[in-house]
């Protein structure tokens, strides 16, 4: 059963709850209840801009992109070191400053993998 | 208004709940992340009329979640020319991608360390180095504001860890 009162069209973004039910939410939380991501594809997020920065991730053999799809994160970029991951948001609210912190996530990062295969 | 490009440190890492309570608090601008070294901070992107109202505005939605604080403010050193521009704020993102292809200066600006499809991050150290050496240009080592906002959230925390924030609180107040 979709609650009415949960969908409140005010300019939000597209979202998918846990069962499935699309509807909007707003960065003034008016449908709070509604969480989790509109899922695009496996793998791939709705902004290409962040997109782009899974695929310098890909190449770097320290880093991996894990997806959760929970609550307002769509996963995180987790490096061998064991350092704080990288939480990619579903909705951040410049596409592309998010995709680049991703990038200088890689460049802090991009090391790693030798200092794990030195030690 | 600028969006102003900084980032804290915090006190520890956030637990899931948490991350979810700090979007909530409005820093859907800013990414967490964590270093090597264990450190876990935000890099945040945040529109305000100041650097200082900027890292103020951030701060005070981080204390809106028990039991995180900030430990540090500082910038990070990967920059897109855009930024870079601001950082520097006498040279237009144009003027630093034209010395970027080699259309114009000297030639010899540094390369990217990273490439995406349609984003290029340069070193803020090695850009700012060599517009100083080559370029004669202004540049302070540190942002001051960036400089003021660390001071201050260090002195906290040892007000904190001694027991000692409101008396630091009178303090500010009488000598500021
Ligand atoms: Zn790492």
């Amino acid at each position: 059963m979709m609650p009415a009162a949960q969908f409140i069209p005010c300019g939000g973004y597209r979202h998918v709850n846990e069962l499935g039910l699309q509807g909007w939410k707003c960065r003034s939380n008016h449908a709070t209840l509604l969480q989790g991501c509109y899922m695009v594809s496996r793998g791939r997020h709705q902004h290409n801009e962040i997109n782009a920065a899974f695929k310098v991730i890909r190449k770097t053999r320290s880093l991996t992109v894990v997806e959760i799809h929970k609550g307002h994160r769509w996963g995180a970029i987790e490096c061998v070191c064991g350092g704080d991951p990288y939480t990619v948001w579903c909705t951040p609210r410049n596409p592309g400053n998010h995709a680049r912190g991703i990038l200088r996530y890689v460049n802090t990062h991009a090391a790693c993998a030798d200092s794990e295969d030195g030690s | 208004m600028i969006s102003w490009d900084f980032r804290v440190t915090l006190n520890r890492a956030p637990a899931d709940d948490e991350v979810d309570a700090l979007f909530e608090a409005g820093l859907d601008d800013c990414s967490i992340a964590g270093g090597p070294r264990g450190d876990v901070y935000l890099t945040c992107d945040r529109e305000a009329e100041s650097m200082l109202d900027a890292i103020a505005s951030v701060i005070a939605q981080i204390r809106t979640v028990p039991g995180l604080w900030p430990v540090g403010v500082g910038e990070d050193d990967g920059v897109t020319l855009g930024d870079a521009a601001r950082r520097h704020g006498g040279r237009t993102q144009a003027s630093l991608r034209q010395l970027a292809t080699g259309q114009r200066g000297p030639g010899g600006f540094p390369e990217p360390l990273i490439e995406a499809d349609n984003i290029s991050i340069y070193s803020w150290a090695e850009i700012s180095e060599w517009l100083r050496t080559r370029m004669g240009d202004d540049i302070p080592s540190e942002n001051p504001d960036v400089a003021l906002a660390d001071a201050l959230v260090k002195v906290n925390c040892r007000a904190r860890a001694a027991h000692r924030e409101d008396g630091l609180r009178h303090l500010f107040d009488s000598v500021a």
